[in-house]
């Protein structure tokens, strides 16, 4: 009478692992058809071969089957034999496998056909790694092709010919999944009809080991680049900009006072007058703009409100020379404020 | 696929550098845009809010400073230092920028003072009239905030 221990559970259908899963809590699972005969086993932690439930329930010991497990036992598969023995019988090595041209599979025991061996004793003696020494005979008929899934395009014997309907547990067998591997890949192993890790049983994973990974552009190299060109244009960067209006040339003036501005040329007094509103500065600071009194703060909206009583679109700036030039270039700005043309009348009277 | 339920992947311990990318250069425009304008450092010169800048070393500068003694008539400085030579008259204004019109830099800075009477810089903004290909610039600095 063995102990009873722990298995890990492979999940045919869903392709996943249970883990350290205690016998009776299998035989749960069975019973409530969470698990199916047909998923895999081996004990936990190790790296046994996977061995089939429906082999492995019926040696564990003191634990009888559950009425439902019994049942499951039995009643899993329509298709399938009715008892472990001729489930047995179904992998044995002996068997032959065959499909015809619509690629459904054929199995016929040993006694019925006369290519294959004779079986070496009763079904009782078949060992439960038949399944195995079934696996590595499909394997081994293919291996001039190096796929599994050459099986499915060997020739058709005539005395082969399908007695009944696949069976369902036999295509399994075949699945793309675990079938189609490559035998002489270099990934994990294949072993029982699935992918077992030889070296690391801890990270179980029927997914390809080396997954390529896209490699992400390495940023470090153009940040460094762009530092170095910011400080390369801020200590360089010798172009000093002086904050300046473009004003026109006043131009050698006659008496009486001339003008200049942009496009206008020199030109009489009152040609000058009749384009530009005339903002005047006298000596003591006074401010007038089209000879009525205004102050510096208002002299924008002045010029505004002349702008639209005149429709003039300049200044001419008529100032006396002794004032300073900060008041100068404050009726200058005034007229930039608002876009006006500016011209500069200079009074050359001595 | 068949993939492992529990992914413990390795982590990618790389610092994602987007960001950081966008910050410089966001911080490269900013500095770009935002760079002041200098006008005011040698010469007071008047506070206006409009103006362009004009490169310095595509232009001639002329400094009016008020006399020492309160007289009317400005220093002139040939120069955009305070150690430039002093023009004496009108027509060493005139040599100086015919020089500079000559030698590519055709626009004329006058950095006066804002104390500079008003005719002084009429003057010397008429020996500008006089040279040819010269144009007129009366230097600003930014209106204290």
């Amino acid at each position: 009478m063995s102990v009873a221990m722990n298995w890990d559970i492979f999940e045919s259908e869903s392709l996943s692992v249970r883990r350290a899963q205690s016998e009776p809590s299998v035989k749960a699972a069975l019973a409530n058809g969470s698990l199916t005969l047909d998923d895999l086993a081996r004990p936990a932690g190790t790296a046994n071969p996977w061995r089939r439930l429906g082999d492995l329930v019926p040696e564990w010991p003191d634990t009888p089957v559950d009425a439902p497990a019994a049942k499951a036992l039995k009643m899993h598969d329509g298709q399938r034999p009715a008892t472990v023995e001729e489930d047995l019988e179904l992998v044995d090595p002996g068997i032959e496998i065959d499909m015809d041209s619509s690629s459904n599979l054929e199995i016929h025991p040993p006694a019925r056909t006369s290519s294959a061996p004779p079986p070496t004793g009763p079904a009782k003696a078949v060992s439960a790694t038949s399944e195995m020494q079934a696996m590595q005979w499909l394997t081994s008929n293919s291996e001039e092709s190096g796929q599994a899934a050459v099986i499915a395009e060997a020739p058709v014997s005539p005395e082969l010919r399908p007695a009944k309907a696949p069976s369902p547990r036999a295509e399994r067998w075949l699945e793309p999944s675990v079938m189609l591997e490559p035998l002489d890949h270099d990934g994990p192993e294949l072993m029982g009809g699935v992918v077992a890790e030889a070296d690391d049983d801890d990270e179980f994973t029927l997914s390809r080991s080396s997954v390529e990974k896209v490699e992400e552009l390495d940023l470090a190299a153009m940040v460094d680049v762009a530092f170095q060109l910011v400080l390369f244009f801020m200590v360089t960067a010798s172009v000093t900009l002086i904050k300046s209006m473009e004003l026109p040339k006043p131009l050698e003036s006659t008496k009486p006072a001339a003008a200049s501005a942009p496009g206008v040329g020199t030109r009489n007094k009152e040609e000058v007058e009749s384009d530009f509103i005339v903002v005047a500065i006298a000596a003591d600071g006074e401010i007038r703009v089209e000879d009525e009194p205004t102050i510096s703060d208002q002299l924008v909206e002045r010029l505004r409100e002349a702008r639209t009583q005149t429709g003039k679109t300049g200044m001419i700036l008529r100032a006396d020379n002794k004032i300073k030039h900060r008041a100068a270039v404050a009726a200058y700005d005034a007229a930039n404020a608002i876009g006006l043309k500016i011209a500069i009348e200079r009074d050359v009277t001595p | 696929m068949l993939r492992r339920e529990s992914t413990d992947e390795e982590m990618d311990q790389h610092i994602d550098m987007t960001p950081m990318v966008d910050v410089v250069f966001q911080l490269m425009t900013f500095m770009l845009l935002s760079s002041q304008m200098s006008g005011g450092e040698i010469v007071d010169v008047p506070a206006a809010v409009h103006g362009i800048g004009v490169e310095k070393e595509s232009s001639a500068v002329v400094i009016l400073l008020p006399q020492a003694d309160g007289s009317a008539n400005a220093k002139v400085l040939l120069g955009d230092t305070l150690s430039a030579p002093q023009a004496s008259d009108d027509t060493a204004i005139k040599r100086y920028l015919s020089d500079n019109v000559a030698a590519g830099r055709p626009r004329v800075i006058i950095q006066a003072d804002g104390q500079v009477e008003h005719g002084e810089v009429l003057r010397v903004a008429a020996v500008v009239g006089d040279v040819e290909g010269a144009s007129l610039h009366i230097a600003v600095q930014e209106p204290i905030k």
